[in-house]
């Protein structure tokens, strides 16, 4: 039975613009940082074993400033297989840009993401193909334990899909918002959501 | 010709700063303490060290095999070691003259003392940290400052306070492990990025050790800010490829730099069974170091859910070790090593308070938690 803990990096310059950020490695910006404090002040009296983090630098580096506030939170790691989706060509650009420029293209995308990818990107189901075994490493690891995974809002989505049985292709109405917390406990039949894109903390 | 021998008859005087220079502690067996004991050192299941506890790569092992003919033996090493960089430069993306060769990363930190630290030169280091840096430095007779990581935060330092270090002392080298040995902390990129820009306000040259770099897995790249001409990166194959006992390190730098670390250098200092083990390592590559990380995860979390039970937590860590507060070290280290156990008392780092264990095998590490059963009652 793994506690698992699942927080969304906080905000970006890009997130705020709603910019499409997939493995560009944007620092968090000023009210990032200010939803990491509140974040770490929420996490401050949970007992955590390990930090699992996506290694670009919007969560890496929230990971080892909890691991410092923790009194016995131990092994740190960074995984690229926790990275948000690459979006390829289209990083660092908005929705409205896009259809500008591709309509056909983004339509594609929109309609079926599992089989579709932005140009020189990667398609959901990539994504929910390496989050996956990701998770099961870090399940087997830390059987009864309580881990930390610090990752973005598609790894996320794609951990609760496979966690509960929702198809993947429904992922978006999953909501995963900058600095929020999700908690998910696994167990060998199933897992249990216990919360949901909590972010009461950051008010 | 008669001459008088008394005025003649002077002592033969080593350097003052060699005269004054203290033992640098390292971990590892102490081969009179163990007879003492009556312990057989292949017995000892060893804590202290932190190398990958699952031993070299089969191609390692293959490689040497093959090597060992009297006619290999007889001849001279390449001094160069082109293969070797040449793989090196291969894999880092570098060409051969940024990349020396040392005999183990030891010898490399004394050739970058040599080279770039004039005596009365000031030299910073980040403590705590290996204490390497600060005997080569003193040979070459540098003064040596520490700047001290605080307690309070967990032993990391504070950028901030290490970049205004930097810029009032100005010192020649700056010298750092990361990830940190002993404490396990692993500097971001941002971080190096700022210290680095510091050191080359300052003209000054960071030397960044990267021992235990393999261990953490998807590191950032560090090689990427070589070009800023005022860094060295120190690499060591001893530990994540299990050579400790074939001594390899390498380091990484612009040409430049890499030449005057070179000129002192001595020559044929990396043999040929280490070359041969390296480019084999090599190809045994990163498939070989994810499954060793992996491994480790898990017997690091059976070490650690272990420790708990006895009320020991350690700092968190970004490698394969790491240090924890046992109040008196060096009682835990005696008290242990009787059931042959043996870990590090890090008092010579500064910390008399913490040991630090290296992560081995679920097997070894029960013998451990068996230890402390008895060995924390006593001590407590």
């Amino acid at each position: 039975m793994t506690l698992f803990f699942l927080v969304r990096h906080g905000q970006t310059e890009w997130s705020n613009q709603h910019r499409y950020t997939g493995w560009s490695d944007l620092p968090v910006d000023a009210t990032g940082r200010l939803q990491e404090d509140n974040l770490m002040a929420r996490l401050a009296s949970e007992s955590i074993d390990a930090i699992f983090s996506s290694d670009l630098q919007r969560c890496s580096e929230l990971a080892y400033k909890i691991a410092y506030r923790q009194n016995n939170t131990v092994s740190l790691h960074n995984e690229r297989e926790l990275r948000e989706a690459n979006f390829g060509k289209w990083e660092g650009r908005t929705y409205a840009e896009i259809e500008a420029a591709e309509p056909e293209r983004l339509q594609c995308w929109i309609d079926d993401p599992l089989m579709h990818a932005p140009p020189g990107g990667e398609t959901l189901l990539e994504l929910a193909g390496r989050v996956g075994p990701c998770l099961e490493r870090i399940e087997a690891v830390y059987p009864a334990g309580c881990v930390l995974v610090i990752t973005h809002g598609g790894p996320i989505r794609c951990a609760l899909c496979r966690w509960l049985g929702i198809p993947l292709k429904n992922h978006w109405q999953l909501r995963i918002d900058p600095a929020s917390l999700t908690i998910v406990d696994t167990y060998p039949q199933g897992a249990i959501l216990n919360l949901l894109n909590d972010t009461h903390y950051l008010r | 010709m008669h001459v008088n021998n008394e005025a003649l008859n002077m002592s033969v005087r080593p350097r003052p700063n060699i005269a004054a220079l203290a033992i640098t502690a390292h971990g590892g067996p102490n081969h009179a303490e163990l007879e003492m004991l009556g312990l057989d050192p292949s017995t000892v299941i060893d804590f202290s060290v932190n190398t990958n506890p699952y031993g070299p790569p089969e191609e390692v092992l293959q490689a040497l095999t093959d090597l060992a003919s009297g006619s290999v033996i007889a001849r001279y090493p390449d001094s160069e070691c082109l293969m070797l960089r040449r793989a090196l430069a291969n894999l880092h993306g570098l060409q051969i003259e940024n990349i020396l060769a040392g005999n183990g990363s030891a010898e490399l930190i004394w050739c970058i003392a040599q080279a770039y630290l004039d005596a009365g030169d000031t030299t910073m280091i980040v403590v705590p940290t290996f204490g390497e840096y600060a005997a080569a430095a003193q040979v070459a007779g540098a003064r040596v400052i520490e700047f001290r990581a605080s307690e309070s935060d967990g032993y990391r330092p504070n950028i901030e306070a290490l970049s205004a270090a930097i810029r009032s002392e100005r010192p020649r080298v700056v010298w750092m492990s990361t990830p940190n040995n002993p404490v396990g902390y692993y500097l971001q990129q941002s971080e190096v990025k700022e210290i680095l820009d510091v050191c080359k306000e300052a003209g000054a040259l960071l030397v960044l050790d990267e021992a235990y770099i393999n261990f953490v897995g998807n590191a950032w790249n560090t090689v990427a800010l070589l070009q800023s001409g005022h860094l060295i990166l120190l690499r060591s194959m001893t530990k994540d490829y299990a050579l400790a006992g074939i001594r390899l390190g390498y380091v990484l730098a612009e040409s430049e730099i890499v030449e005057m670390v070179r000129r002192v250098r001595p020559p044929w200092s990396v043999n040929v069974y280490a070359q041969v083990a390296g480019m084999a390592a090599l190809e045994a590559g990163e498939q070989f170091l994810r499954s060793s990380r992996r491994a480790l995860i898990a017997d690091m979390a059976y070490l650690t859910g272990g420790l708990r039970r006895f009320d020991l937590y350690p700092l968190p860590t970004y490698t394969n070790f790491y240090i924890i507060d046992v109040g008196d070290a060096a009682a835990m280290r005696s008290r242990l090593l009787p059931y042959g156990l043996l870990v590090r008392n890090c008092a010579s780092f500064g910390l008399p308070r913490y040991i630090r264990l290296a992560v081995r095998p679920q097997p070894e590490t029960r013998r451990l938690l068996d230890a402390l059963q008895p060995v924390c009652s006593e001590l407590r």
